[in-house]
């Protein structure tokens, strides 16, 4: 009896299964279609309330204008239509009001409700729409905390934070200061980003006690994700980060420093700075005590700064720091030098060839590098005379890896010492057989007499793939070069033979 | 008679084990399920906010290499490398290493990308056969090419690896489709982690039956053929339904190795990848676990639920098979090679959990499945198993993967989405409930001829043929 219960029992087991992936094929079917129809009604909803947004965005209607036209948006399709027109239509000149249509229409509300609660959020709404300054007090407590760090609870709140750091900054700035306070880090951490994306100078002590946070507390936000919006910033905020470049916590200092460094970065992509794209307090700062810091990362990273003032005491402040007796300063000093600016500091820089530090030998290289042919007989003139094989060998790597050696054609033209230069670097690489590339150029295009010097160079040691490169040029070339390439293959001894 | 009582015990034993293993399999499974479920509804309608340009413009985002093991790769490897190029993140460098291919693999990339032979310094940290010959082209510095003597995948990263200058590195099969925006899905989780996220890993997806250009994915569309059909829906439920469940209960023990981020100075410090198993990234994946466990070190594995690349799946049963011996072979190696971690404490999650799992569950399991797929219907036609209980295991092992596969299909369809017709979508589902009659078991016996395989002393790297991907992924059989 029992048994056959249990082949019953097991066969409507089956029969469920079969029937739940029924259910599930219907409802993935029914879903398609609701999808569809759910776009063509935003499309629709789109078309509609497009040419309102469009005069809201120009200026051409009021607020109020706007906002009684759009309220005619109920269902959710049209709302999320709605919402999607407006901020798309948001430009820095128009944010202010296209955020106060959304006040208007209760979005705000709504986004609020989700993100901080009923209490919360009317509170904050009062704050944001009377421009109070934004402040973090201390997180509450709750005994619902565990459950508000829960993923299911905490992205929901992120989502809303996240819609509601993209009103202008002089609202987003009072919402994403109180989202501060959540327990979750998914919320906090959309906050950091909303206050770095807006640049309000406010939230900067905001972000910065954020900063404090993840190095000193250990918050469950990361450090990277504070600096990334602190990096958000522009050149002409950087003076509200002058207090906090002698905090005393050298490692926020540290970020601190690491931050304007990022921020002068991305402004020095598209112009070339100088010292007045600085405010003044942090041009002194900089070049009087961050130079000088007793924590070899602040200075290791301050230089990167400094060497956009471009002036005389920038140039001192380099000469300085590329004989530090920390490492991460002398590599960081000569990558900051590489700017034809600083060509007088090729003295000073020309000795870090032969750094202990290979970073440092391959950073010098490319540095000198940067100041054409006044680097970069520096560079082979330091190598000829070199017996240090560490600094041989990296110099050799990277004349190799910049482009150097396929550039020497200027050097070959230009004749005299300089070409005998030019050969000797040849004859020593030859020794050091670092001879792929030269080989490589003897089969290639170049004008004959160079060609022919490599040759003679690659001859002083022959590598085992010379001959081979020498009897195909030998067998196809019928100029000087064939010629030249036949006589020395007649001379290299066979290999395992005699010389 | 008395032989004939002893064998109908045994049997019945037999049919015990197979039953209670797969209770057991599907108890985890569905446990896998509801956590994949909220791990990936989560993260889709969170993704959906973040914005990738915001990492992709930050002068904070930190460089990362791209490592390239390249093995007679001469058909495809121009594509990946102009995909990599074009990738939608801020620093990168490209490093290919050839592992000495008997094809074309380094005369083409010479010649499309201009590079000249040089002599460059390699610095060891990690033991590795060292490159013969590099390639390098001062116009295009994001790229640098190694020749080195055939060492093996694993040799080939660990060369890799020596010449990276980031932080982090992300290997990149040579036969992978990298979508634009991959390499900031997998470092958003990485930069947004307050803990040291050691290894970064995605989705992966069948490319076959897609249309490509330029190394990218420009039409998604499904295979044509059965077998190729059965491993798309294959891939949706272990990448949807089983690491991303792992993840969330910190857990990671596989990641595909097709496209993985990880951070260089722990992978260096743990010694590189290993070349004594067959599947690199799964073994990488416990060496990290049992170096930084030991130490006591932070750290944290992620998951990320988007798709991140495409690979071709295997045309022909025959090449199925040989895929599918080499991970079986190589999970069991690792499980083997790692085999102190099982129900270890030390380990956390990974030790009490995830392992003890892929060790009896996905390594060994597939023997008692091979041997229930025989056994359970010899029992049934000769009469000594009751109906009921052929009908449980039936259930078990057929009615409920069905429900596994379709659910799987029924979360992509509602959270990733990436088939785009609605024909799509009822061809997975068909091949969801099909693949349980006969692809299934057919895999079952592959893996577990893996296993005896192992047990006989076998341990080497069983060669995939693929027909390239370029410009239309190929589904003819490769033998034809």
């Amino acid at each position: 009896m029992f048994l056959e219960d249990l082949t019953g029992l097991v066969l409507w087991a089956l029969f469920t299964v079969i029937i739940i992936n029924v259910v599930f094929l219907i409802f993935v079917f029914f879903r398609r279609v609701k999808r569809k129809r759910y776009y063509k009604e935003k499309d629709a909803a789109r078309i509609r309330f497009q040419p309102v947004v469009a005069e809201l965005a120009a200026n051409y209607i009021t607020v109020e204008e706007a906002a009684e036209f759009l309220r005619e948006a109920h269902a959710k399709v049209e709302r999320d239509a709605v919402q999607e027109l407006l901020f798309s239509a948001m430009t820095a000149e128009n944010e202010s009001r296209i955020s106060q249509v959304f006040f208007v229409l209760g979005y705000v509300e709504q986004w609020s409700k989700k993100a901080f609660g009923r209490s919360r959020a009317a509170r904050t709404i009062d704050a944001a729409l009377q421009h109070e300054p934004p402040t973090t007090l201390a997180p509450e407590k709750s005994a619902l905390d565990s459950y508000h760090r829960l993923r299911m609870s905490s992205v929901p709140r992120a989502v809303a934070i996240y819609n509601l750091g993209r009103l202008a900054p002089e609202f987003s700035t009072i919402f994403a200061a109180e989202a501060l306070r959540d327990p979750a880090s998914d919320v906090r951490r959309s906050a950091i980003a909303a206050l770095g994306r807006n640049r309000n100078v406010s939230a900067i002590p905001l972000l910065i006690e954020e900063l404090r946070k993840s190095i000193e507390e250990h918050s469950d936000v990361s450090i990277r994700s504070t600096k990334a919006a602190l990096a958000f910033y522009s050149l002409a905020d950087l003076r509200h980060f002058v207090p906090y470049l002698t905090h005393p916590n050298r490692r926020l200092r540290f970020f601190v420093v690491d931050i304007v460094r990022d921020i002068t970065h991305k402004a020095a992509r598209n112009t070339n700075l100088t010292k007045n794209d600085f405010a003044p307090q942090l041009y002194e700062i900089y070049l009087q005590k961050v130079v000088n810091d007793d924590f070899a990362d602040v200075r290791a990273r301050s230089i990167s700064v400094i060497r956009h003032f471009h002036d005389a005491r920038s140039t001192q402040a380099l000469r300085a720091l590329l004989s530090d007796e920390n490492e991460f300063v002398r590599l960081h000093a000569v990558r900051a030098a590489a700017d034809p600016f600083y060509i007088d500091l090729i003295p000073q820089i020309t000795p870090l060839l032969s750094d202990r530090k290979w970073r440092v030998r391959e950073a010098t290289v490319r540095t000198l590098g940067t100041f054409g042919n006044a680097g970069t007989s520096q560079v082979y003139r330091y190598f000829l005379q070199s017996k240090d094989n560490y600094a041989s060998e990296q110099i050799a790597d990277e004349i190799q890896r910049v482009g150097f050696l396929t550039h020497v054609t200027d050097y070959h033209v230009a004749g005299g010492e300089e070409a005998l230069m030019v050969k000797s670097v040849f004859q020593k690489m030859a020794g050091m057989k670092k001879t792929s590339l030269m080989n490589n150029m003897v089969a290639s295009g170049y004008a004959p007499e160079l060609r022919i010097m490599l040759m003679d160079a690659l001859a002083t040691a022959p590598s085992a793939e010379l001959p081979g490169v020498l009897a195909t040029i030998a067998k196809n070339d019928t100029t000087e070069v064939g010629a030249k390439a036949g006589s020395i293959l007649r001379n290299i001894p066979p290999p395992g033979g005699n010389a | 008679m008395l032989h004939n009582i002893t064998l109908l015990r045994f049997i019945d034993y037999c049919n015990t084990v197979i039953l209670l293993y797969f209770i057991f399999t599907n108890l985890m499974y569905t446990l896998l399920m509801v956590l994949s479920l909220y791990s990936v509804s989560l993260y889709s309608k969170f993704a959906s906010h973040q914005s990738y340009e915001e990492i992709a413009d930050s002068p904070a985002t930190p460089p990362v290499s791209l490592i390239v093991p390249a093995y007679n790769e001469a058909q495809s490897i121009v594509q990946t490398v102009l995909a990599l190029m074009s990738l939608n993140y801020p620093e990168k460098e490209i490093i290919v290493v050839d592992d000495g291919s008997t094809d074309d693999t380094i005369n083409v990339l010479v010649r499309e990308f201009g590079l000249l032979r040089m002599d460059f310094i390699y610095r060891e940290s990690i033991p590795a056969k060292p490159p013969l010959a590099y390639y390098f082209n001062p116009d295009r510095p994001e790229l640098i090419v190694m020749y080195k003597e055939n060492g093996g995948k694993s040799d080939a990263l660990n060369v890799g690896i020596n010449m990276v200058h980031s932080p982090y590195f992300c290997t990149v099969d040579a036969d992978s489709i990298i979508e634009a925006d991959a390499l900031l899905r997998l470092m958003a989780p990485v930069l947004q982690s307050s803990t040291n996220t050691v290894a970064s890993g995605g989705v992966v997806r069948i490319a076959n039956g897609c249309t490509l250009s330029n190394g990218r994915i420009t039409k998604i569309d499904l295979p044509k053929k059965w077998l190729e059909r059965c491993q798309v829906v294959e891939y949706i439920r272990t990448f949807l339904f089983g690491r991303p469940g792992w993840n969330l209960l910190n857990a990671t023990f596989i990641a595909s190795g097709a496209l993985m981020v990880l951070h260089t100075e722990s992978v260096t410090l743990a010694g590189g990848y290993s070349s004594n198993t067959v599947t690199e990234d799964i073994e990488m994946i416990a060496t990290l676990h049992r170096f930084l466990r030991a130490r006591g070190w932070k750290y944290r594995m992620v998951f990320t639920t988007e798709p991140i690349c495409w690979t071709e799946a295997p045309h022909t049963v025959r090449m199925l098979a040989r895929q599918r011996r080499r991970w079986q072979l190589g999970l069991m190696q690792t499980v083997m090679k790692h085999n102190d971690m099982i129900v270890n404490p030390t380990y956390g999650p990974v030790g009490m959990l995830s392992m003890p799992f892929h060790a009896y569950m996905e390594a060994m399991g597939c023997l008692i499945e091979a041997a229930g797929t025989i056994l359970v219907p010899v029992s049934f036609i000769i009469g000594i198993m009751p109906i009921w209980l052929f009908l449980l295991i039936l259930f078990l092992a057929i009615g409920y993967g069905t429900l596994l596969s379709v659910g799987s299909v029924l979360l992509e369809e509602t959270t990733i989405r990436r088939y785009p017709r609605m024909r799509h979508t009822l061809i997975l589902m068909f091949y969801a409930v099909i693949e349980n009659f006969g692809y299934k078991q057919m895999v079952t016996f592959f893996r577990a001829h893996a296993i005896l395989q192992y047990f006989f002393g076998k341990r080497t790297w069983e060669h995939v043929v693929h027909r390239g991907l370029e410009p239309r992924v190929v589904v003819e059989d490769y033998e034809t």
